[in-house]
């Protein structure tokens, strides 16, 4: 079984460990069970963020429990959240 | 559990983990001559510096001077040499150094001694002379309460914030429990998770201060019409899964640990009591690490994920990682792997013991791979205004 870290639970994302084929399953020990699963509709390299679940454009994407920036882009659940699909909300000049 | 290293005494009460005769540029066009001095006398440590010529004032903001006082200062160092191509900055220089000391700091201009090839062979005898000093000091045991540890992290990936980054978390908590005092620096790097420091300040006035230095930054992004999260995280950042600066903020705050945030330092301020401290630094290792060095700090603790090689010439510096693929590609740059963390193989509290019983070997003499391969820059902040 392969593995990811969840970290706090309002978190949307989890990070994988080791690189990973599309359909593996990825299994994520939370504060109330240490079988939450999820399964990852693409490649995956180690150290990626996979969505928890669907997350609509411009919802926030969190992880240690705090906002991380905002979705560009929708994103699926088992998907890889990056640069593509999140953005920064911080330091922003280039925006109004 | 008691941990005890072995130190060198200085005259100001300071510990060392090591015992470095220091040869100084005061600027750059003495570079060349510190290091033909560092060539002929073995165990002296050369620091090169770029700029300077103007950096020797009192009247505003002078983050050169404020550098090279700091880094002379470090209780690292036995005693300086510094070369000047004139003689009132050199001057300058030393005075702070013994003031604030009591350890020698001595100089070469070279326009006292009339050319480049008499200032090295004055430098020369004065560097051998203080190493010859220097090696007579024994070293004795010291415990955490005289150590002031700097948390650095370069080449960041998402290994960095899940696994080295919370075991460097662990060592801080570990060191203030025992008297020590911990810096964290990197102040645009604290843009997104200054939320969470801010909270930890033992004070508003100490939490305004927080908040004014990482506001600075983010104005200035602004003003200058960039997107920060296109610098930074860096291209090797994001090949390592990064995406934000606020998720490459939130992970790098954990490297400081879980103390009260006593103070926020000054760029090169020297922290006095024990704690945990921000220091409002650049966030580029080279002049991070710099800035801990010139705050005192003995060892710098250093997290990376894609593989970052540099450390201070003047505070060992510890590389850490907890990305699997960098502990063996990274592998004679790596001092410590913490690795089986990031895979879940062991805990933050199994690693911990042995973790520190290592920073220990380090602080009683055991050289990094950083000062073993020589791989070590000083790089201070540039001044507001070069004129």
């Amino acid at each position: 079984m392969h593995k990811a870290i969840f970290l706090n639970e309002n978190d949307n994302v989890v990070t994988v460990v080791q690189d990973l084929n599309k359909g593996d399953i990825v299994i994520y020990p939370t504060s109330d069970s240490d079988k939450e699963q999820l399964t990852v509709k693409e490649e995956v390299p180690l150290g990626f963020k996979v969505a928890l679940h669907d997350i609509a454009r411009n919802e926030m994407v969190v992880k240690y429990g705090e906002t991380i920036g905002t979705a560009s882009a929708p994103i699926l659940k088992g998907t890889i959240v990056h640069t593509h699909n999140l953005q920064s909300l911080r330091g922003r000049g280039d925006i109004e | 559990m008691s941990y005890r290293f072995l130190g060198y005494q200085r005259e100001n009460g300071q510990v060392g983990i090591r015992n470095h005769v220091a040869v100084i540029s005061a600027m750059d066009n003495c570079n060349a001559i510190v290091n033909k001095i560092a060539t002929q006398v073995h165990h002296c440590l050369p620091i090169t510096v770029w700029y300077g010529r103007t950096g020797f004032h009192d009247q505003t903001e002078s983050p050169h001077l404020d550098a090279l006082v700091g880094l002379s200062c470090n209780p690292n160092i036995h005693s300086v040499l510094v070369v000047s191509l004139e003689e009132e900055s050199a001057k300058m220089l030393c005075k702070k150094v013994t003031e604030n000391t009591g350890k020698t700091a001595t100089y070469i201009a070279v326009q006292n001694e009339g050319n480049s090839i008499l200032a090295v062979a004055k430098g020369t005898e004065a560097a051998a002379q203080l190493v010859s000093e220097a090696t007579e000091q024994s070293p004795s045991e010291f415990d955490l309460s005289h150590l002031t540890v700097g948390v650095e992290c370069g080449g960041s990936d998402t290994t960095s914030g899940l696994s080295s980054n919370p075991a460097l978390g662990r060592i801080s908590d570990l060191v203030i429990k025992h008297g020590g005092k911990v810096i964290l620096s990197e102040t645009s790097e604290i843009l997104g998770a200054e939320q969470v420091l801010a909270e930890r300040a033992v004070s508003n006035e100490v939490k305004e201060k927080l908040l004014s230095i990482v506001k600075k930054v983010d104005e200035e992004s602004k003003s200058l019409g960039i997107n920060l999260s296109e610098i930074n995280p860096s291209p090797d950042n994001k090949a390592g899964g990064l995406t934000t600066l606020e998720e490459k903020s939130l992970g790098a705050i954990i490297k400081g640990g879980t103390s009260p945030l006593v103070e926020v330092l000054d760029y090169a301020e020297t922290p006095t009591k024990s704690g945990f401290y921000v220091m409002d630094t650049p966030s580029p290792a080279c002049e991070s690490i710099t800035a801990l060095s010139a705050g005192g700090a003995q060892i710098i603790l250093f997290a990376t994920g894609k593989g970052n090689i540099i450390g201070a010439p003047v505070s060992p510096t510890i590389k850490v990682t907890g990305n699997p693929n960098t502990a063996v590609t990274l592998g004679p740059n790596i001092d410590y792997d913490v690795s089986d963390v990031f895979l879940g193989k062991k805990t933050f509290d199994e690693i911990e013991e042995p973790f520190m019983d290592f920073i220990m070997k380090v602080a009683s003499g055991k050289k990094t791979k950083s000062e073993i391969l020589g791989e070590e820059e000083v790089v201070i902040k540039p001044s507001p205004l070069s004129i």
